[in-house]
């Protein structure tokens, strides 16, 4: 499978491997291994695994006390040259949406490019498009109450044909990729990566090369972040900062973004 | 039944009225108990912090919620962290996940248990308490069926039993307990 796919997914936890698999078998009726090799050898599908084997990001301004630490290093930051900002596996619309409204209310939306990488085209889509695939209002309104926004939540989005799609002038920057990160170039002089949740579904020699190909493109000075249960790997701790221990914000050495409260 | 097994871990779980009841059990454990105990409660997905340190206040035993990916020791408390799922590796490790709410819930209490039965099969004892919820059952049903150890709390017992009960009418546990019974049940393990 791993091989077919070009993906590292003989590297998941056996238990999350096992229950994504389920999942699938039960979505198409697949009663065997054959059948599943058949599928999985059919070219049209293998867009649909992807969509179907990620997970998808809980809510949006998950752990708002990451968002309210972001936001103020946010403030402190020295804009010269538009800043790349990297989600290098992002199956739905949460956490770019997230960053996108911080960003509007510090009005800084046109000094970020924003690049959503992912294997499904069709979740790419979405995104560039501002839909969320589950609404979920209830949690992504209270989680921006406890962010202290500046505005109403309700003032981000539409309806359309009972989803949720966020102002189209905040998805003007998002840039989308095709594939997973780990098998195409990373894009060069990134300021900000936002990696939340991701090495949880890979075993630690694969996570090792996660941040590997991540830190190679951060710029000197540049942040990225994991999430609030992942630990960072031993081997880059020196080459980083740790910003906020609770958070998992670190920053790499050297000065070419300039974080000034920092 | 042979009691004299080694168990590789307990797992607790829990959901209305159980942060009493898991405090009470800790409170009363050996402060050398030797076997790791998983602990995954129904909590608040916002509130991060709290949880760990009020059972600290009152457990023997140091409490942690744990990383992704962290191994399991003995003598050491783990409580699932809030808003993700918990899961127990076949390589002795706990692996943490965002995936969908199961149950309504994340952490799921089934998750928890269905994985700490597979990964230790006859060597795990599960324990599941008071609740008002069916999250749990399905789990200890699975710990059952693959000649794990089983406590219910006794229903008359709890705060809410709808937890307890939904695992009763899915096989006969082991054990039927008072919070006071399993925390005897317990320590005479580290005997």
């Amino acid at each position: 499978m791993a091989e077919r796919l070009g993906m590292p997914y003989d590297h998941s936890p056996l238990s999350f491997l096992k229950r994504r698999l389920s999942y699938i078998f039960r979505k198409h009726n697949l009663r065997n291994i054959e059948e599943f090799k058949q599928l999985l050898n059919s070219d049209d599908y293998l867009g649909r695994f992807h969509a179907n084997f990620s997970v998808n990001t809980t809510e949006m301004f998950r752990d708002p006390g990451f968002w309210r630490y972001l936001r103020t290093l946010l403030k402190s930051l020295s804009i010269s040259d538009k800043i790349n900002v990297w989600l290098p596996e992002i199956a739905s619309g949460e956490e770019v949406f997230s960053f996108l409204i911080i960003i509007d209310e510090l009005e800084l939306t046109d000094r970020f490019n924003v690049i959503c990488q992912h294997p499904s085209l069709q979740k790419l889509n979405n995104i560039k498009k501002g839909i969320l695939e589950d609404k979920n209002l209830e949690v992504n309104k209270s989680n921006y109450t406890r962010i202290e926004g500046q505005k109403s939540f309700n003032d981000y989005y539409t309806i359309d044909n009972n989803r949720f799609v966020l102002n189209q002038s905040l998805v003007k920057n998002i840039e989308i990729v095709h594939g997973h990160f780990l098998t195409v170039p990373a894009p060069s002089e990134v300021g900000i990566i936002l990696f939340r949740n991701k090495m949880l579904y890979y075993d630690k020699e694969i996570s090792v090369s996660c941040i590997s190909k991540l830190i190679s493109s951060l710029l000197p000075g540049g942040v990225i972040a994991i999430g609030a249960k992942e630990q960072m790997p031993d081997s880059f701790e020196s080459g980083l900062n740790c910003l906020n221990i609770k958070e998992k914000i670190y920053k790499k050495h050297g000065f070419e973004i300039i974080w000034e409260n920092e | 039944m042979n009691d004299n097994i080694r168990y590789k871990a307990i797992i607790i779980g829990g959901s209305a009225g159980s942060f009493t009841v898991v405090s009470k059990i800790l409170s009363k454990m050996n402060p050398d108990f030797p076997i790791p105990v998983i602990v995954c409660m129904h909590r608040l997905k916002h509130v991060r912090s709290g949880l760990v340190e009020g059972l600290n206040l009152k457990s023997n035993i140091k409490v942690i919620e744990p990383n992704d990916k962290e191994k399991i020791v003995g003598n050491r408390i783990y409580l699932a962290p809030s808003n993700y799922h918990l899961f127990i590796e076949f390589d002795n490790t706990i692996h943490l996940s965002t995936e969908e709410t199961f149950n309504h819930s994340r952490p799921a209490i089934d998750h928890a248990f269905s994985s700490a039965a597979y990964a230790y099969r006859d060597k795990v004892l599960g324990i599941i308490l008071t609740g008002a919820n069916r999250d749990g059952a399905n789990g200890m049903k699975e710990i059952h069926f693959k000649n794990g150890t089983t406590i219910v709390q006794d229903p008359e017992s709890c705060d809410i039993d709808t937890m307890p009960k939904a695992a009763l009418n899915l096989f006969e546990p082991d054990y039927i307990l008072t919070p006071d019974k399993i925390t005897e049940y317990l320590n005479q393990l580290s005997v």
